[in-house]
């Protein structure tokens, strides 16, 4: 990669820095709040593929920080019953 | 070079390269369980505690814009110091890391800025569940990146004596995820529970 390119993903990334905050800032919905995690969504796929260089990685290493990430979703997953319906109706 | 020559070089060069950066993708898959178990604890928190959203209010969202552009740049100068020993430049790469050091030291000025602020408001650790996972998590997060300035301090050290200048890669790497771990934290702590 150039180093044009990377000043542009720097821009891409400042200008969706920008983009959360005045979602934050004038939207108080539900539709605001999936708009600023996708937003963050995507300022990690940047900063992951082109600086991490992920996207030029050898497919091993995808697959095992795929794998890493699998095992975060089914904790989550795998809480959700415990803590926020069980834990919700002890009141706690 | 014979044949057999360049296998050799092949066998034990090339891979001491790829081993480097092998071993740093590992550690970071580790530290995604980490980071993420810790994101996973507090976002089912959240989800059972509506009610944070009154303390959520008070943590500070103008240095924390502030500090996510400071590491973007800062992810910036060092993908350039990467670039610039790909193109076998390091006095350039000695500079840019500089440069990110500088940065990060910024970020954690910052932090402690906002900290004192507030800890004098009366928003300790102790003050209630949802101060105890801000501070566990800005604090996990801080810890990294004092980890991740020693490194490249030590890298800038080895390259300024024309040693290890692959090192820097594999320090840029490190210093790119703590950026993505701010990405995350960003929104989960200072934007979004204020909606």
């Amino acid at each position: 990669m150039s180093r044009k390119s990377y000043i542009n993903i720097y821009v891409i990334l400042l200008v969706s820095v920008l983009v959360s905050a005045l979602l934050s800032y004038f939207g108080h919905t539900k539709l605001a709040l999936v708009g600023i995690f996708t937003v963050a969504l995507i300022k990690a796929t940047l900063v992951l593929a082109f600086y991490m260089h992920l996207k030029t990685e050898q497919r091993w290493v995808r697959w095992m920080l795929g794998s890493a990430v699998a095992c975060l979703v089914i904790l989550f997953v795998g809480l959700i019953p415990d803590i926020v319906h069980v834990y919700g109706r002890m009141g706690g | 070079m014979s044949e057999a020559q360049a296998a050799t070089m092949d066998r034990y060069e090339v891979p001491s390269v790829v081993t480097g950066r092998m071993g740093m993708w590992w550690f970071l898959a580790s530290e995604i369980v980490i980071f993420g178990g810790a994101l996973v604890c507090y976002l089912l928190s959240r989800w059972h505690h509506p009610d944070w959203a009154e303390s959520a209010a008070h943590t500070n969202e103008v240095i924390g814009l502030i500090n996510t552009v400071v590491l973007l740049t800062s992810s910036l100068t060092m993908v350039l110091a990467h670039d610039a020993i790909h193109h076998a430049q390091p006095k350039r790469a000695l500079r840019l890391m500089g440069v990110t050091v500088l940065l990060g030291v910024c970020f954690l000025g910052l932090k402690a800025l906002e900290y004192t602020h507030e800890i004098q408001e009366g928003y300790t650790p102790l003050k209630n569940l949802f101060w105890s996972y801000y501070y566990f998590l800005t604090g996990l997060h801080a810890l990294h990146i004092v980890a991740g300035l020693v490194a490249i301090v030590t890298v800038m050290r080895g390259l300024a004596k024309g040693k290890n200048s692959q090192r820097v890669e594999y320090v840029g790497i490190y210093w790119h995820f703590v950026d993505v771990v701010w990405i995350f934290l960003f929104p989960l702590l200072y934007l979004a529970p204020k909606i």
